[in-house]
């Protein structure tokens, strides 16, 4: 995890995101230990409250679940899990066709880019 | 406790060179003026008389050191007045610092003294050791108490410098001070010859000669002797004044310390 | 736990803070802001009894801030004047045996960390680390209320950012509030709680800074800028 955070957007829900992202990716799995608020505050730079907050954030969406003396733990129901894989899909398209509206893309545009664009990448790879 | 202890051997350090200096300097001198003094013929004479010099001179020590003490702080106060300690132990530790200099270095000196005058024969069949003797801890202690009086004298107006450096530069503040210290303390003398003070103190007459142990003068010392033997021992001192003046130092020390608890500013 | 009723400084004839109210509270991070001569070092002697104020109260757990608070409040200066007959590791054990809360541990951990030499003679220290030297001192420190004046000034990125890293790991803040002075924001933004703008002694702003960002979409510096104009 790097320590570049955006100064003028909530820290905490940085934080949160890049650790939802982690789990997305598989670098965190289900029933995996999180940094202590500590340790994870000093890895990115930032206020342990800030990382508390975080946690409890996460917490208050039953993506991670804390055991008292124990820690916290990336939760292992599957479908919170899916859910939030969902939801940051959704999340991210919307953040694009809103970025690709306001250049004036039409719908049918975006979709027949996105499609050739994935296409081309497929065969790039092969 | 354990505290002080520890703030006192950060005092000696801090007066470490305070304390070396005139050491070296009465090592200087005494060195040079006995060179001179051997050319003459007179070696221990010249040595022992540097050497009184040099004991009597230390009446001025603990001001001295306190003013090289103080000095150096000057520039660190928000290191020394930063300290739960309140402002008399602060104080006290440099004092006793400046004491157990000024006794070390006392005694070098006058060990000095004793050395050469002992390997005068002038010197060592001329002086009445004995008065010196017998006298010895009622000297040592009005040495040792005036030093104290003129050092807590000297703390109190340099708390009204540090006061004043707050608001006026350094050079004027000295200045400043040096003005009220001349004047305050022409008063004070002034005081002392009035009417007041005597009635203030002269109480608890105690005879001299009861504290001070005069020779029994032999007979080839002549008549002018015999007057002066007469003269002191019907002098008086009194009680009244040691209790003044005692007063005197503890109001000055209180306010002084008050001062570094609540007016200076860093 | 730190409170400022209507404290106003004066010197002869410049006043350094006028009319200022203040209440801050433990377990936060609160960084105090503004130009030079504004009146931030003013504010932080005050809180550690080292001056006083011509009008108004300034009190620490509700006692009076009188020189004596340095019982419940550590406080680095701007200034890095030590006794510099002793090293390091001398400096440790004299503030140890001057307060009772001082942890002889936590000041080797600390030490450690910041990689000090314990023989290191003060004289010979450099800039950076007598400035490491004194996150040492005052973290070392069990005590209610941590001051620091500038504690980044002058210093290179390295030390900076240890000096940041250091204050992550060993401050405790469930019992503890930091207040710190700085002009280099950016290094400290994303480990201030609050911030406090001070401009020509009075007090223009006091924020939660997550807050800003929530509500207003704004870093410290950008809150600054604005609030400055």
């Amino acid at each position: 995890m790097t320590d570049i955070f955006q100064s003028t957007q909530p820290i905490y829900s940085q934080l949160a995101d890049r650790i939802n992202r982690k789990i997305l990716r598989g670098e965190l799995k289900p029933g995996d230990k999180l940094p202590s608020v500590r340790d994870l505050a000093l890895q990115v730079n930032v206020n342990p409250n800030t990382v508390q907050r975080t946690y409890r954030e996460l917490e208050g969406m039953e993506i991670v679940e804390s055991k008292r003396g124990q820690g916290t733990f990336v939760t292992e129901n599957q479908e919170i899990l899916n859910t939030m894989r969902e939801r940051l899909k959704q999340d991210e398209i919307s953040q694009f066709v809103k970025g690709m509206h306001e250049m004036g893309y039409t719908d049918e545009e975006i979709e027949a880019g996105l499609q050739h664009f994935l296409h081309n990448q497929k065969g790039d790879q092969a | 406790m354990n505290a002080w202890l520890s703030l006192t051997k950060k005092e000696l350090r801090l007066g470490f060179t305070a304390f070396l200096v005139p050491i070296i300097a009465f090592v200087v001198v005494a060195a040079i003026a006995t060179f001179f003094g051997y050319r003459a013929g007179y070696t221990w004479e010249v040595l022992a008389v540097v050497s009184v010099g040099a004991t009597g001179a230390q009446i001025a020590y603990l001001t001295y050191y306190l003013l090289w003490s103080l000095q150096s702080e000057r520039k660190k106060l928000h290191l020394w007045l930063h300290n739960p300690l309140p402002a008399y132990a602060l104080l006290l530790a440099k004092i006793v610092a400046g004491l157990i200099s000024m006794a070390v270095t006392t005694i070098f000196t006058l060990s000095v003294f004793f050395t050469a005058a002992n390997l005068s024969e002038d010197f060592s069949n001329g002086i009445p050791w004995s008065v010196i003797y017998d006298n010895a801890w009622i000297i040592g202690l009005h040495f040792f108490v005036f030093a104290l009086d003129l050092a807590i004298w000297f703390m109190f107006y340099w708390m009204i410098y540090l006061i004043f450096t707050r608001y006026i530069a350094p050079f004027l503040s000295s200045v400043l001070i040096i003005i009220v210290a001349i004047v305050t303390s022409s008063l004070y003398g002034w005081f002392t010859e009035s009417w007041l003070y005597q009635k203030l103190t002269m109480w608890g007459e105690i005879n001299v000669s009861e504290f001070i142990k005069f020779p029994q003068f032999k007979a080839d010392i002549g008549p002018e002797g015999g007057e002066f033997t007469s003269e002191m021992s019907n002098m008086s001192a009194y009680v009244g004044e040691y209790v003044f003046g005692i007063a005197i130092a503890l109001i000055l020390f209180s306010i002084a310390a008050w001062m570094l608890d609540r007016k200076v500013e860093v | 736990m730190i409170q400022l009723n209507n404290v106003t400084k004066k010197y002869l004839s410049k006043v350094a803070l006028r009319d200022v109210n203040l209440e801050l509270e433990k377990g936060k991070i609160i960084g105090l802001v503004g130009e030079n001569g504004s009146g931030k070092s003013t504010t932080l002697k005050l809180i550690a009894g080292l001056t006083q104020p011509s009008k108004g109260s300034v009190t620490v757990n509700g006692e009076v801030a009188t020189r004596r608070i340095a019982s419940h409040v550590s406080y680095l200066s701007e200034l890095d004047e030590y006794y510099g007959f002793y090293n390091v590791g001398q400096t440790i054990d004299f503030f140890a045996s001057q307060f009772e809360d001082f942890n002889r541990e936590k000041a080797e951990e600390v030490r450690a960390f910041m990689k000090l030499d314990r023989n290191a003679k003060l004289k010979h220290l450099s800039k950076g680390n007598r400035g490491r030297l004194k996150i040492v001192l005052t973290l070392a420190r069990e005590v209610p209320v941590i001051l620091m004046d500038e504690p980044l000034s002058g210093l290179d990125p390295m030390v900076r950012d240890s000096i940041v890293k250091g204050l992550i790991s060993f401050i405790d803040l469930e019992k503890q509030l930091v207040l710190i002075t700085t002009h280099e924001i950016r290094e400290l933004e994303m480990v201030l709680d609050e911030v406090i703008a001070i401009k020509e002694g009075d007090i223009i702003g006091h924020h939660n800074v997550e807050q800003l960002r929530i509500e207003n979409g704004l870093g410290i510096v950008e809150w600054m800028t604005k609030v400055y104009e």
